[in-house]
């Protein structure tokens, strides 16, 4: 068997990793999960971006977090903000009022985009963040804390999803952390 | 989690859900349960286990000794990954429809590379090739390893059968090996047939072929769509279709004119160069089928026609139903559909797996509501009353 010597994120058996705690945090909505046992030197990002696309999913990374060797590596098309599945922007600067993601359509909410924001820290900061809905348990208020994510994310997220099945769906990640806030997902700021 | 699993549990649901009817459920998520959910879990696993002096399977195990099982899930499964269908079997007892399942959850996890070109058959690495043709074909009919020729006895002394004794098989066959080469790829018993002019000549496609991971099945569909459609298919079911139209709701009358099963170099264009590169092989199965002839235009000679079949691993039932179905598509398409075996949206539609499965298997989930209605109507057509003190007339009864 050929064995590449590239970074585990771009290897099967890591993405295999990161692909179940993706699973389990889109399941558990404001878990924190610590991906730095499967990323090695790479970034959380990076591994979250090498698990989830590929050459039929398009990318829009607006303030340029991907850096240029590794967005080949990723092999997916670029598209315009409002047309790609995948949008990568920096959490610490609020989304300005032409920043439309895809919310899909009715006959395919599917195609609402994902938006992956880096911040600096999951689990401390000052933005707290209030989260019921489906995968969390009632009988805790299941509360986040948050450094380095802008809350207009979260006050434009609510404009996004209020028209369910449409919507986005929000993967924060830090240096090596991952918190997932799918649609479903109701925010309220404390 | 649906309410259902909870509420198998009361002894008497529908003296239960009458007499409770704020706690009636129906389609929606519902809390409780989950201990009984995650026990049902442990329980399945309790039971391939309870006799814990056998050894555990190993995937090797599955994959060479179990490998008639091994190959239909390969191929049903929709991805080349040998050590994982081996897995699926494992983690599914054996049940061929759960172990693709497994397979095609995994695939759909799985970054797509790059997409190959046309892949040439011909390259294949033979292990087994026949013709019911020709007795006389270049390169010559070659059996392999094939179950066709045995008497269906059993061999009782396999019901405890030695290390040792197992060891020796593989060991007597390797001593008895000739020592010249022989040719592992021969040429395709249609390409003399075709060289005659008696088959229609190769059109290459214009167009990608349809992707059926991708986009939904809205017919027509292109022949493509259908061909990948069959290639994942269940075998039982493309079984099922095709004899029907072998034995007589339909009349294609096929001849294999080849049978070929080996390993099929993968070519894929090098990332960066851009040539073709062999990444690998994968075991499949390649049946080709010649029957009834027409002529595509009335000043034409006719040709013969042809059915294709090909799936992963070594299904040579599933490869030959394929072709047949192949060309009973084809038949209907051009001189319209008369049995269902020449009707693509009756054929493509219920030859999957995974969908026939888990259409099935819904019925175990709660239609609490929908049956409600159905005995509402039922107390309805019966007429008069009052529906609560019916009802309890019913269960008395």
């Amino acid at each position: 068997m050929l064995k590449v010597d590239l970074p585990g994120i771009w290897q099967d058996e890591v993405q295999q990793q990161i692909f179940r705690q993706l699973l389990s945090c889109m399941s558990n909505p404001g878990t924190i999960a610590d991906l730095s046992l499967s990323l090695g030197e790479s970034t959380a990002l990076m591994g979250v971006l090498a698990t989830l696309l590929d050459n039929t999913v398009t990318l829009h990374d607006i303030h340029t977090l991907v850096p240029e060797g590794k967005r080949r590596f990723l092999n997916s098309p670029t598209a315009s903000l409002s047309e790609a599945r995948f949008i990568v922007a920096d959490g610490a600067i609020a989304p300005d009022t032409n920043f439309n993601p895809n919310l899909g359509t009715l006959a395919s909410p599917e195609l609402g985009a994902t938006i992956v924001l880096q911040g600096r820290q999951l689990g401390s900061g000052k933005l707290t963040l209030s989260l019921t809905g489906p995968g969390i348990p009632s009988a805790k208020e299941s509360k986040v804390t948050l450094n380095g994510f802008d809350d207009a994310w979260f006050s434009r997220r609510q404009e996004w999803v209020s028209a369910f099945p449409l919507g986005i769906d929000l993967i924060l990640v830090d240096a090596t952390q991952v918190m997932i806030i799918p649609r479903t997902t109701q925010i309220n700021t404390v | 989690m649906w309410g259902f699993i909870s509420e198998r549990f009361k002894p008497n649901f529908l003296v239960n859900f009458r007499r409770n009817e704020e706690k009636q459920v129906g389609y929606v998520a519902i809390k409780g349960g989950e201990t009984a959910i995650s026990e049902a879990i442990a329980l399945l696993d309790f039971l391939r286990a309870k006799d814990s002096n056998e050894p555990p399977l190993s995937t090797g195990g599955i994959q060479h000794q179990l490998h008639a099982l091994h190959s239909r899930v390969l191929s049903e499964g929709g991805i080349y990954h040998p050590e994982l269908a081996a897995l699926a079997i494992k983690q599914s007892a054996g049940d061929t429809l759960e172990a693709a399942f497994y397979l095609r959850a995994y695939r759909s996890t799985c970054p797509r590379i790059g997409i190959t070109p046309v892949q040439k058959t011909e390259q294949m690495r033979l292990i087994r090739r026949i013709s019911a043709a020709f007795k006389e074909i270049p390169g010559g009919q070659m059996l392999g390893p094939t179950p066709d020729y045995l008497q269906r006895l059993f061999k009782f002394e396999l019901l405890d059968e030695s290390p040792h004794r197992f060891r020796e098989i593989a060991k007597t066959w390797l001593q008895n090996i000739p020592d010249d080469n022989l040719p592992t790829s021969f040429p395709k018993v249609l390409d003399s047939l075709r060289a005659e002019g008696l088959l229609p000549s190769v059109q290459t496609q214009p167009h990608q072929p349809f992707d059926i991971t991708r986009e939904p099945l809205v017919f027509p569909v292109p022949r493509s769509a259908a061909l990948a459609t069959m290639s994942r298919g269940e075998t039982g079911s493309l079984l099922a279709i095709a004899y029907s139209n072998m034995r007589g709701y339909g009349d294609i009358h096929p001849t294999v004119a080849e049978l070929r099963v080996g390993y099929l170099p993968v070519m894929l264009p090098h990332p960066i160069s851009g040539e073709l590169m062999e990444a690998g092989d994968v075991l499949m199965t390649e049946c080709e089928i010649v029957a009834m002839y027409e002529a595509p235009s009335k000043d034409s000679k006719p040709t013969f026609g042809l059915g294709y079949g090909a799936c992963l691993g070594h299904n040579e039932v599933k490869a030959i139903s394929m072709a047949i179905l192949d060309r009973a598509l084809q038949k209907g398409q051009q001189q319209g559909v008369e049995n269902p075996s020449e009707d693509p949206e009756f054929v493509l539609l219920h030859i999957d797996g995974i969908e026939s499965m888990g259409f099935a298997s819904h019925y175990k989930m709660p239609h609490y509501v929908t049956f409600q209605s159905d005995l509402d109507r039922l107390r309805e057509t019966r007429g008069g009353g009052d529906t609560e003190t019916r009802g309890h007339e019913e269960e008395e009864n």
